[in-house]
């Protein structure tokens, strides 16, 4: 009775860190807030800007010019699906990266390739960024 | 001249008969006294080997001394580290009243790791456990085990939970898979374990990995050394999570509650699943290094660990876990440090399977000996997208109650169980 008493409440307490820590926030604004932008796209783009190239980002016919803002604005981004391009320009010539089509989800996060043109006139291998919409309310694994 | 009178040779054919009857009772005493005296011996010894066969136990080794048995076994029967030694123990003393003091070797995978001195004085048990096993091992040398535990195969279905809480949308992705373990003994400190993983039903991301099966861990792992001053061991294949590598560890017992180790990890990110197909993905090699300290504070029952260094995913930190032992229950805490990320939690082993689950055949369904579970209060931060603070085990049953070789913790357990104190 006792040993099973015990399990009763480990379990017990499992279940109550999980619950008491979540909350079901599907408004606009929690969304905004709680949306992560990661990955080496960032890495890239800087180690390539020092060679002394520039790049801009198309998302949907919107160009950005730094990579922080395309980033800035994904956040307020509601779900729905995109298409992003990099451009790269250097001596005066335009290098154009291959679109990539996605989708921003309600909720959950999403690992998006993107092809960029580098400076050595190839492209740039496993840059991926990854969007993520969520809260941090703990996991029992 | 001397002549023989009809008395004379009377009576030395008297003395000759005497002479005879004695050198016959000698003869016969001299051909029986060294067989008898081994029979007996070995037929003790024979008693004790089948009485511990019979109880489940393993590649048993005896032999008895006087009033000491020596015996060495592998406990594939009773959960945990310390029950199978009290329960052979009590056996024994139950059929032999004459054998006072017990030197038992618990082996795991057939390499000793610590050894129980137990002796009787009236109702009260006197027991200490330590890592001194090289007279004992020197006397179990040439003994034969009987009831080989090589090459039998145990399939241990694990269920796998997983609930995390981080969508916006919906309270908590959840998973349950069923992974069942296969692993066998190949030879001394080898154990072969393959444990497919299978999503039973789940609610996840669509490129979640967990929604598919997967080898979990897929590897040989081999005990090295195993005495009372080192140990280490060494692993390669598949670890779980999606990993393929090789893995050492090597440390020193600092003290009998103290250990200091260094455990590492050269690997690779895999694909294991049909969905995925199978191989290496490039560019993920990964090398993990951490160096360990483990105390048991036997008074408290506490156990405590910290470890600093290099997790898997290349951040650098630490980890501090305190752990409290019931029995074989195991509860407790940890905070991690790493890059600037901080994470905290809980997590417990809880016993599972029955509390003897005999290996009858060569092939044995059972249940896992413990559940083991693992709360992070982290799931959505850096730490949890950039998999910090991570690490991969190479068993199934890794957690903080099975193979928990403690001598204080065995010693304590053993003690109570034979002074009746614990069940």
């Amino acid at each position: 009775m006792k040993k099973f008493l015990l399990s009763f409440c480990m379990l017990a307490v499992a279940s109550v860190c999980v619950f008491m820590t979540s909350c079901k926030d599907d408004d606009e604004e929690a969304m905004k807030q709680n949306t992560t932008i990661t990955g080496n796209v960032d890495d890239i783009v800087a180690q390539e800007i020092a060679n002394g190239v520039t790049y801009s980002f198309v998302v949907n016919g919107t160009t950005y010019n730094s990579w922080d803002d395309v980033v800035a604005d994904f956040e307020d981004l509601p779900a729905g699906t995109y298409t992003i391009q990099v451009i790269m320009e250097k001596d005066g010539e335009t290098y154009e990266g291959e679109p990539t089509t996605f989708t921003i989800p309600t909720s959950g996060s999403v690992v998006v390739d993107v092809d960029i043109p580098t400076s050595d006139s190839e492209h740039s291998e496993g840059a991926t960024f990854t969007i993520n919409k969520g809260h941090g309310g703990g996991a029992a694994q | 001249m001397y002549f023989c009178t009809d008395l004379d040779i009377f009576e030395t054919f008297d003395k000759l008969k005497q002479l005879k009857s004695y050198a016959i009772i000698a003869l016969v005493c001299a051909c029986l006294s060294s067989p008898l005296k081994v029979w007996g011996q070995d037929g003790m010894t024979t008693d004790i080997a089948l009485l511990l066969k019979d109880e489940g136990f393993e590649d048993i080794k005896i032999q008895v001394a006087g009033d000491t048995v020596f015996a060495a076994f592998e406990n594939r029967a009773y959960r945990g580290t310390f029950r199978g030694a009290a329960t052979a123990i009590k056996k024994i003393a139950e059929a032999r009243s004459d054998i006072h003091q017990f030197e038992i070797l618990l082996n795991d995978y057939k390499m000793p790791q610590l050894i129980v001195h137990a002796s009787r004085r009236g109702a009260i048990w006197n027991v200490r456990v330590d890592r001194e096993m090289t007279a004992a091992k020197l006397r179990l040398r040439e003994e034969t085990a009987i009831a080989q535990s090589t090459g039998k195969i145990d399939i241990t279905v694990y269920p796998m939970v997983s609930l995390v809480n981080n969508k916006l949308d919906h309270l908590f992705d959840y998973a349950v898979r069923l992974a069942p373990a296969v692993a066998t003994t190949l030879w001394t400190g080898a154990r072969l374990t393959i444990q497919p993983v299978f999503p039973i039903a789940y609610r996840l991301d669509s490129w979640d990995s967990k929604r598919c099966i997967q080898i979990g861990n897929a590897n040989l792992q081999q005990q090295i050394i195993s005495n009372r001053y080192v140990f280490a061991s060494a692993a390669a294949g598949f670890f779980f999570p999606s990993r393929l590598g090789i893995q050492a560890q090597a440390g020193i017992h600092v003290g009998r509650n103290l250990d200091v180790y260094v455990n590492g990890g050269y690997t690779y990110k895999a694909n294991n699943g049909p969905q995925t197909g199978f191989g290496v993905i490039r560019g993920s090699r990964k090398i993990n290094v951490m160096l360990h300290a483990d105390y048991y504070e036997a008074y408290t029952k506490l156990q405590f660990e910290i470890q600093a260094g290099r997790f898997l995913y290349g951040d650098y930190g630490g980890r501090f876990d305190i752990t409290r032992h019931f029995g074989e229950y195991a509860i407790g805490v940890y905070g991690i440090l790493t890059d600037g990320e901080h994470n905290a939690g809980f997590h417990f082993a809880i016993p599972f399977g029955g509390k003897r689950q005999k290996r009858k055949a060569f092939l044995r369904l059972r249940l896992p000996e413990y559940y083991a579970m693992e709360y992070s209060m982290q799931s959505n931060s850096r730490y949890w997208i950039e998999d910090m603070g991570q690490s991969f085990v190479t068993q199934p049953d890794q957690n903080h109650a099975a193979h928990y070789w403690e001598p204080r913790f065995v010693e304590d357990y053993v003690s109570r169980i034979l002074n009746n104190d614990f069940q």
